[in-house]
């Protein structure tokens, strides 16, 4: 019986996602490690918590990253390459289902961090309590607020790790397309694609600065305007990561050889 | 029917296969022979589509190998299997992407060939590697198996396995299997046809009892011959 398309993916991505544990583990075991260990030492100067928090928040954004150039390397490095060209997928479904479970990857750390740090800062913060201390700040606390321009915030923040694991999996495929200084080779297109995307993001980054500056300043700030900003900063970076991705995934099919 | 028209195939200075043509019957068990370096593995590779052709053409029934995948089974030579996957994960993760996937040959294999699903891949020794190699690929009903040197550096016993496995459940007329090795009196016995080649080129080919009678030799007399006068 024929398998959908769908199922083969599947497949694929499950085992990225296996592939990808260890890192999954190392970040869900130090935030419970240091979110354990700050509630109990940080009971004083609960301000001294938020470093911690910073830096494994740090780690489990930046380590997807990381595991972009693990995930599609070891296939080389362990010769399954073989395995994975000789099946019947196309570079667009292998590719696929490695920046998706990097990005899952991504979602789980990132997410579990944060709502770890804010069980802390409820359970740190009991008086006058966090929401109120933030209001004093002058920090809108209204549910809607946080969802929508917390959401969209992630947004942007997941569509530039999409773009930037798209740049490693291009840079790493042109990389292999030479016998020697593979590395070097992957290391400069890294750094050439990132400025000439750069580049040609630029006009669009021009105008949502111009839209910036008179939306968002310190006389004139809306929560609409920033969700905008918000929105439209995601969708330049989507399309830049999509653009990168359509560039690799040729590579892939095209080029690539063993 | 898989077909080479005048393919040509170097990587940077060391040409693999110059200005070949062959053409590998249907339904036969077709012996590529040759020494190391004698282009074998690229021939395989090319069929398979995980290399491209500099100059000329590959064909499988007609179409570009990218477009067969489907219908080629293909065991390397290396070990291309993931290691931390155990052989029960392997079959699951392979099963997903074949149609012809035959799950009771498999089982059955698994018992003939003295594997337990749970053995890890990593942790296994290299004649149950190649034996899992030999397992996933002959699960499948492919019209098409591609075997790159199955008895390479593999002990005398577990040859005889890989070969009867292969005797066992050969489909004559039905499925076509492409054997590249160096050690042909291992797999003399098996061979409809043989190609022999040497620094890309076709010395000798055709039927294999054919040249036996006409030349009184057996293969690797044969082929020992035919290198000698390329030399």
């Amino acid at each position: 019986m024929q398998t959908s398309g769908w199922k083969k993916f599947f497949k694929l991505y499950t085992k990225e996602m296996w592939e990808l544990r260890p890192e999954i583990f190392i970040v869900l075991a130090a935030t419970l490690v240091i979110d354990i260990l700050l509630y109990f030492k940080a009971q004083e100067f609960p301000a001294l918590a938020v470093a911690p928090l910073m830096m494994i928040l740090g780690l489990a954004a930046f380590l997807p990253f990381i595991s972009s150039f693990k995930l599609l390397g070891r296939e080389w490095n362990f010769n399954t390459v073989y395995l994975l060209l000789s099946l019947p997928v196309r570079g667009g479904s292998i590719l696929g289902s490695k920046l998706l479970a990097l990005l899952s990857q991504y979602i789980i750390g990132t997410v579990v961090v944060s709502a770890g740090g804010v069980i802390l800062a409820f359970l740190l913060f009991p008086e006058p309590g966090l929401l109120e201390t933030l209001r004093t700040l002058g920090i809108d606390t209204r549910i809607q607020t946080m969802l929508s321009s917390g959401l969209l915030f992630f947004l942007m923040t997941l569509a530039g790790m999409a773009y930037v694991i798209c740049i490693s999996f291009f840079s790493q495929l042109l990389g292999r397309l030479v016998k020697r200084f593979s590395s070097l080779v992957t290391a400069v297109v890294f750094v050439a694609t990132f400025w000439l995307m750069g580049k040609a993001m630029n006009p669009l980054w021009q105008q949502l600065e111009n839209y910036n500056q008179v939306h968002l300043n310190q006389y004139n700030f809306s929560l609409a305007a920033l969700n905008q900003v918000l929105g439209i900063s995601t969708l330049i970076m989507m399309a830049g990561a999509a653009i990168v991705f359509i560039a690799a995934v040729l590579v892939y099919n095209h080029k690539i050889e063993l | 029917m898989i077909e080479f028209k005048e393919v040509s195939k170097s990587f940077g200075s060391t040409v693999a296969l110059d200005n070949v043509s062959i053409l590998f019957p249907k339904g036969k068990i077709i012996g590529l022979f040759g020494p190391n370096g004698a282009g074998k593995s690229t021939s395989m590779k090319l069929i398979m589509g995980l290399n491209r052709c500099d100059q000329g053409e590959v064909w499988v029934d007609g179409q570009s190998p990218q477009n067969k995948k489907q219908d080629v089974a293909y065991l390397p030579e290396i070990d291309y299997l993931y290691p931390w996957m155990n052989i029960a994960q392997a079959a699951d993760f392979i099963r997903t992407f074949y149609a012809d996937w035959d799950e009771a040959k498999y089982r059955e294999l698994v018992q003939y060939l003295n594997l337990r699903e749970d053995m890890k891949i990593s942790k296994i020794s290299k004649g149950q590697r190649a034996k899992t190699k030999l397992l996933l690929t002959v699960s499948r009903r492919a019209p098409y198996l591609l075997m790159d040197e199955p008895l390479s550096g593999i002990d005398i016993l577990t040859r005889e396995e890989i070969i009867n496995t292969l005797i066992k459940d050969y489909r004559e007329g039905e499925q076509t299997i492409i054997i590249s090795t160096h050690e042909i009196a291992e797999v003399e016995s098996l061979v409809d046809e043989v190609i022999f080649l040497d620094r890309g080129q076709i010395r000798l080919g055709g039927n294999a009892e054919d040249l036996r009678v006409e030349r009184n030799m057996s293969l690797v007399e044969l082929m020992k011959e035919a290198f000698r006068n390329a030399d």
